[in-house]
């Protein structure tokens, strides 16, 4: 089972992304994939959304997975490995998250996969904003990921240059790529995200 | 539980306003209208509630948060609405969602869910129920 953990503020496209990372595996690869959707809030609406693309979603509430629930992801982790044995596990996460935080977690606690990535979205449009009111929520949640997907480039402003040399600054190991998640994510992106060595 | 444990720290220059912690606000409503609604102007009113809500929320134009309507009519029937900034609201029907011209509906049940920054639970309530009652206003 590989695991992808998406991150990302509030926001961001993280939905969005999944969805279609997640229809491409299952239409094009026809491989399987199970969904892990952590959302804070009485009324859960992701899950519903996820749920009614026909994808089997384990919602879990009552908090953040990364600092509040962390038992409990890593008991969904095992038990859907043990259960539905699923090609591919994704998750997303709040978007108050860290993704360094859960991914710690994942490899300490469930290192039984076979392939783990994690994938922070970045809401290009609000960047200089987040960053300026939000800055080391949004940063942390930059800094220790695998890949990053710079989406809403679509309705960003005339900054876009300046936004992806902030954020390169940020993160200049990793892949980094622009996208706007609304058209749809091209196909080279998500090659890419679900590709392990 | 409505706040999360992440403390942040703001820079100096925004010290008009605090910001170091999220506020969750998330109720669901039921919506009963006097008269049928069509569905086509009941999405145009979704719209308007949700920037309604936002608007006093915002920060340059701008959600330093996420604000999400779930308007079902059913499990299988409803609208997504999502919300951050003010000049762009995103849409989504469900797969069963039926927007002819003809088609009503006399109630709606309304998950509200604002993730916000710099707001108490307190103003958020009350911009909601403020931005109800003129949905239900609109719909006389």
């Amino acid at each position: 089972m590989r695991i992808l953990l998406f991150g990302g503020f509030l926001g961001s496209g993280k939905t969005t992304t999944l969805l279609q990372i997640a229809k491409y595996i299952t239409e094009d690869k026809h491989e399987t994939v199970a969904l892990i959707e952590n959302e804070i809030g009485e009324a859960g609406i992701d899950d519903k959304l996820l749920a009614n693309s026909g994808l089997q979603v384990k919602p879990l509430f009552g908090g953040c997975v990364c600092c509040q629930i962390t038992s409990d992801l890593v008991t969904a982790v095992r038990e859907i490995n043990e259960t539905i044995k699923p090609d591919w596990l994704m998750i997303e996460m709040t978007g108050l998250a860290i993704p360094g935080n859960i991914a710690k977690l994942i490899n300490e606690y469930c290192n039984f996969y076979t392939g783990f990535k994690t994938i922070t979205i970045v809401d290009m449009a609000r960047w200089p904003e987040l960053k300026e009111i939000l800055g080391p929520l949004v940063t942390s949640q930059i800094e220790k990921t695998d890949y990053v997907i710079i989406n809403k480039a679509d309705i960003a402003g005339s900054d876009k240059a300046a936004i992806i040399s902030d954020i390169q600054e940020l993160v200049n190991h990793v892949p980094i790529k622009v996208a706007s998640a609304t058209d749809k994510l091209p196909s080279d992106v998500i090659e890419e995200v679900i590709h392990f060595a | 539980m409505h706040k999360l444990k992440h403390k942040l720290t703001r820079k100096p220059v925004q010290a008009h306003k605090s910001l170091t912690e999220a506020t969750i606000f998330s109720k669901t409503f039921l919506c009963v209208f006097t008269k049928s609604v069509a569905k086509v102007r009941f999405a145009k009113l979704a719209e308007r509630l949700i920037q309604d809500i936002g608007r006093p929320l915002s920060h340059n134009g701008i959600i330093v948060g996420h604000i999400k309507i779930l308007a079902k009519l059913s499990e299988e029937e409803f609208l997504f609405l999502s919300l951050t900034r003010l000049d762009q609201v995103d849409i989504k029907p469900s797969v069963q969602w039926e927007s002819e011209l003809s088609d009503t509906c006399n109630s709606v049940n309304l998950d509200i869910n604002v993730l916000v920054f710099g707001h108490s639970k307190k103003v958020i309530e009350g911009i909601v129920t403020e931005s109800l009652a003129i949905l239900q206003q609109e719909t006389i």
